[in-house]
């Protein structure tokens, strides 16, 4: 009892003199004073065990600053239609909103930037990798953090290859030649295959590999389509090839989509996998996978052609122009945002009694920690490699539709389509599309 | 005479209810199908029509998202599935729905039983059928695949919703067996509205069991199953959810009906105006087929 | 001899195609209800037997679904609809389909052709008026849209099985001095009552599962049941135990009014019968 005394005691006077002491300072960056304290903030967020550790902790914010936070979770599946409509809506009825970095030159018209905020509290967008910055920002302006962003890396059954002799492949060749090994000694797939076009470009992941890694752009410095080149289309040829030539996809390569694959690695139909890095714990998470961690390995994306270029997506964090407590949502981003809850949310698995399972991290300075590699397998650490040299889908706000002529014109592809006919196509619509938008 | 005003006053409250909830939605829509209606614009104030307009002194810009569906070969497309798409599951479920409800109609414990399992399809909705459909659907485990491989071999390693016309049958299959039995609910209703003494008295008169029913049932029935296959058919035509999940429109485009082409072009796309545009050209074969129902039944008194 | 196994034939024919019919309806049916009795990791496996579980019906309505809230909205709101829907759709179909009327042409296409349009194209026009009049994310706001969903497809089918009626009983009433009223109330209704109740399936059904409007109208006070189970759609995947549970809660009510309402079918055939 004494010794609880004398340690709450040295607390207290540690905790009054690192307050006292940093009078003005609050953790974060955050405003002292609690100068907005009694404002409520309305938070509308995908669903993700993430985001839903950071409403669990959302009481740290509240207690600094005094402002209440509410937040609506929407399935993935109704994101865009539900952000659309809060924009229409045009009445603050949300004050921070989470969004798919492709949606967000569509949506800028009504979401505020935070270059004037990030310059007055001396925030720098460099702590994110390249590419998650380059998907906040839009015409030159940061709309947001990148909360939620991911590099992709190929995860492969380590026990299969290492049973074949097979090393981790590292060029596209070796993905072709290891998974017809696999194909033919272990009768499953050898890579799980998805090109199916399923309304948000999934099968377009890959393709850009390709196309990138041989200087091909999707769009040139006019804006016209630049996929059509050569070197593109032969980029394309050998993604289709995979498995209208080579056959090493499993089943339903071409109505497959993200998730279908995932699941057909999981469930041991497919030897190898290229998609996020956050699908890692699902892939050994006895609820829904029949592999054991031992099974499963991960690996940087292959090269083509001696290059590897690869995709990254995010859902970045907004603030709304219609909100009418946009200091407010500000000090919630600066916390939000914040370096510590970055790090912690990829290695305490419990928050408030609820299990989290989380790896996703997106300052570069929490990819590097050791705490956060030690707790996750190091794919942070493979994930800072694989982001060295990313990239993001163009930001116009035509990319949703011209994305999926493109991810319709791979799936017609792949199901044995003339290639170079399809890619032509799709870029005489979009210069169609382009050209009615204003673009030339 | 009391009957002159009753028929009025039986039917206000209805027009009122559609007239008040429908009529300010349609119009304005109607309305932004003309204009630049795209939700990836800064209005200028916070109704939905306020934006800054250009062009508006040439009068074929007002029909400019018209022009752009009719030059659209994905509005063809859309098109061309659409029919296919529609035509054949409304001629299949209400073929089957018919037969059955005639199966079934009579009593009997056995009958009563599969009766009440009739609405089961029915409730579920279009979404959680797109998506079990597609589950079924899946090559590695899907209960297809299980069913094809013990009955049907060669059958067994497609890729149902790989392959164009296939996926196209899966669509429809999906359809069939979502309405169907509820048609036939709605088919066993109306049978009971058949006069049973003419029936008798056909019978009586040696009459065999396909001309009662070309003489005595069907034309009984005729207004239930024409408001069957008028309602089907609009169903039908406006269908999303379940392209949506089952499909998403593929491969390719390959099973993208209207309803899909719409939705994306409205809300994934953000024209909004554009995919007004096209319902409002949608519309003109549901006119069609409500004419023809006016003309071969409504009038028949 | 002949004609007796000639019969038997037929009546074993007719039973065929009755059972593959059942069979057809229950096989997808059976795999989704299993599905709910199923653990996550059995959900892939194509086994008949497995060991089955009830924990997917308490997640569901744990949260983060909250499935319960969900139903109760969505009962509500399908109920509201249908309560005030049929009634005045019964009285207007009776209205076309006795009577002629100046306009009935027009307004009868009109009603119908409200919902020609696909519901994406004015969910907005909805919003914004719902945004104006305050009553975003509330029941009523649901009840509204339903209501103009669900009007003109209960009219024009009530109006079907009206037709269907013949006239002479009606007739006969009238002679005998009753008022149309009371035609209406003792004659009409009690043999029109099955295509009422389908009707009112129907319209109930088509309330039960709206989810766009749904979706984008409500956010967290009046949600129903359908975007209830968009959250199922999880990024790891979809959780098949998960909605097929929910699916079952879907289905149950609908299949238990059915079997109650299957007695006033055979009251009904049984009156058409005895006249």
């Amino acid at each position: 009892m004494r010794m609880k005394i004398i340690i709450s005691f040295i607390s207290f006077c540690f905790l009054t003199s690192v307050a006292g002491a940093g009078d003005n300072v609050l953790p974060y960056k955050l405003k002292s004073g609690k100068p907005f304290a009694g404002t409520t903030l309305n938070i509308l967020a995908v669903v993700t065990p993430q985001f839903k550790s950071y409403e669990l902790r959302d009481e740290e914010f509240e207690s600094l600053t005094g402002i209440t936070v509410n937040w609506t979770h929407i399935p993935f599946v109704a994101l865009q239609e539900k952000i659309a409509s809060v924009g229409v809506a045009a009445d603050g009825s949300f004050d921070v909103v989470n969004y798919l970095d492709s949606w967000g030159p569509a949506n800028a018209y009504w979401l505020e930037s935070i270059d004037g905020w990030l310059k007055r509290d001396g925030i720098s967008m460099d702590r994110y990798p390249e590419a998650f910055k380059k998907s906040a920002m839009f015409k030159g302006e940061t709309l947001g953090f990148p909360l939620r962003a991911h590099p992709m890396l190929m995860f492969y059954r380590k026990d299969l290859f290492a049973k074949h002799g097979l090393s981790v492949p590292e060029t596209w060749n070796d993905v072709a030649s290891a998974g017809k090994t696999i194909k033919q000694k272990e009768g499953i797939g050898g890579l799980a295959c998805y090109f199916g076009a399923d309304g948000n470009r999934q099968n377009l992941f890959l393709w850009l590999n390709y196309i990138w890694a041989t200087g091909t752009e999707v769009f040139d410095k006019q804006m016209k389509p630049a996929w059509a080149t050569p070197s593109g289309l032969r980029a394309t040829r050998d993604y289709v090839s995979l498995h209208t030539k080579h056959n090493i996809c499993g089943k339903g390569a071409v109505s497959n989509v993200e998730q279908d694959g995932r699941i057909q690695f999981a469930q041991g139909n497919a030897a190898m996998m290229p998609v996020w890095w956050w699908a890692y714990s699902g892939f050994y998470n006895p609820n829904q996978s029949k592999l054991t961690k031992d099974q499963v390995g991960f690996a940087g994306m292959p090269s083509y052609q001696g290059k590897t270029v690869t995709y990254a997506i995010s859902m970045p964090y907004s603030i709304s122009k219609y909100s009418k407590n946009k200091e407010a949502s500000w000090e919630f981003m600066k916390w939000l945002s914040n370096p510590e809850l970055d790090r912690r949310n990829a290695i305490e698995r419990s928050v408030r009694g609820e299990k989290i399972v989380n790896n996703v991290v997106t300052h570069k300075s929490s990819m590097a920690d050791l705490g956060v590699n030690a707790a996750n397998d190091n794919i942070q650490m493979a994930a800072l490699a694989s982001l060295a040299n990313s990239d993001i889908m163009p930001q116009i706000p035509e990319w949703p539709e011209i994305g999926d002529l493109l991810s319709n014109a791979i799936q017609k592809a792949a199901t044995g389509g003339n290639v170079d006919k399809l890619m032509k196509d799709a870029a005489k619509k979009a210069e169609r599309i382009l050209s009615r938008a204003g673009y030339y | 005479m009391r009957d002159r005003l009753l028929k009025y006053f039986l039917v206000f409250p209805a027009i009122f209810v559609v007239a008040s909830t429908a009529f300010w939605p349609l119009f304005q829509s109607f309305y932004l199908s003309f204009r630049e209606w795209k939700l990836n614009r800064a209005r200028e104030s916070r109704a939905l029509w306020d934006y800054e307009y250009d062009g508006l002194e040439n009068i074929a810009y007002l029909f400019d998202n018209y022009l752009l569906a009719l030059e659209d070969d994905l509005f063809w497309n859309s098109v061309r599935v659409t029919s296919i798409f529609t035509v054949t599951s409304v001629l299949v479920s209400v073929g089957l729905a018919l037969g059955l409800a005639l199966l079934l109609a009579p009593g009997g414990k056995f009958r009563l039983t599969v009766r009440t399992l009739l609405i089961l399809p029915f409730a579920m909705s279009p979404a959680l059928i797109g998506v079990s459909w597609r589950f079924m659907f899946q090559p590695d485990f899907g209960l297809f695949k299980a069913f094809f491989d013990v009955l049907i071999p060669p059958l067994a390693d497609v890729d149902w919703l790989g392959d164009a016309n296939l996926a196209m049958i899966a669509l429809v299959g999906s359809e069939v067996w979502h309405w169907t039995p509820y048609l036939t609910l709605v088919f066993i209703g109306g049978l009971a509205t058949v006069p049973q003494d003419a029936q008798e008295a056909a019978m009586i008169d040696g009459a065999n069991s396909w001309r009662i029913f070309c003489d005595v049932t069907l034309p009984s029935i005729l207004p239930v199953l024409a408001v069957g296959i008028v309602l089907k058919t609009i169903f039908s035509l406006k269908m999303f959810d379940q392209v949506y999940m089952l499909t998403n429109g593929g491969p390719g485009n390959a099973t993208q009906t209207l309803a899909h082409y719409i939705y994306f072009n409205g809300f994934k796309y953000y024209n909004m105006g554009y995919a007004s545009a096209v319902s409002y050209l949608l519309v003109i074969p549901m006119f069609g087929l409500t004419w023809l129902y006016m003309k071969l039944v409504f009038l028949k008194r | 001899m002949v004609k007796g196994s000639k019969n038997k034939f037929l009546d074993f024919l007719q039973f065929l195609v009755i059972l593959l019919t059942a069979v057809f309806i229950l096989v997808p049916i059976y795999w989704i209800v299993s599905g709910a009795f199923k653990h996550q990791v059995d959900i892939f496996q194509l086994k008949l037997l497995f060991t089955p579980t009830l924990e997917n019906f308490e997640i569901i309505f744990r949260s983060p679904y909250n499935l319960f809230d969900k139903l109760v909205n969505s009962t509500l709101v399908a109920l509201s609809t249908i309560l005030i829907a049929i009634p005045i759709a019964t009285m207007a179909a009776y209205s076309f389909s006795r009577f002629r009327m100046k306009g009935e042409r027009l307004m009868f296409v009109t009603i119908l052709a409200t919902q020609f349009v696909p519901a994406v194209v004015i969910v907005l026009p909805f919003f914004i008026l719902f945004r104006d009049l305050g009553i975003l994310d509330t029941r009523l706001a649901l009840v509204l849209v339903n209501l103009s969903l669900v009007m003109p497809f209960a009219i024009w089918m009530i109006k079907g099985f009206i037709d269907s009626i013949p006239l002479d009983s009606e007739e006969a009433a009238l002679v005998d001095g009753s008022s149309r009223f009371q035609v209406i109330l003792n004659v009409t209704l009690p043999m029109a009552l099955p295509g009422v109740i389908t009707a009112g399936i129907f319209c109930f059904i088509l309330a039960w599962n709206e989810f766009l409007f749904a979706l984008i109208i409500t956010t967290n006070k009046a949600v129903t049941l359908p975007v209830g189970l968009s959250l199922f759609h999880a990024e790891e995947g979809v959780l098949w135990h998960l909605i097929s549970a929910a699916g079952i809660m879907i289905m149950l009510p609908m299949f238990v009014l059915a079997t109650i309402i299957q007695k006033h079918f055979v009251q009904g055939m049984t009156m058409g019968a005895v006249r």
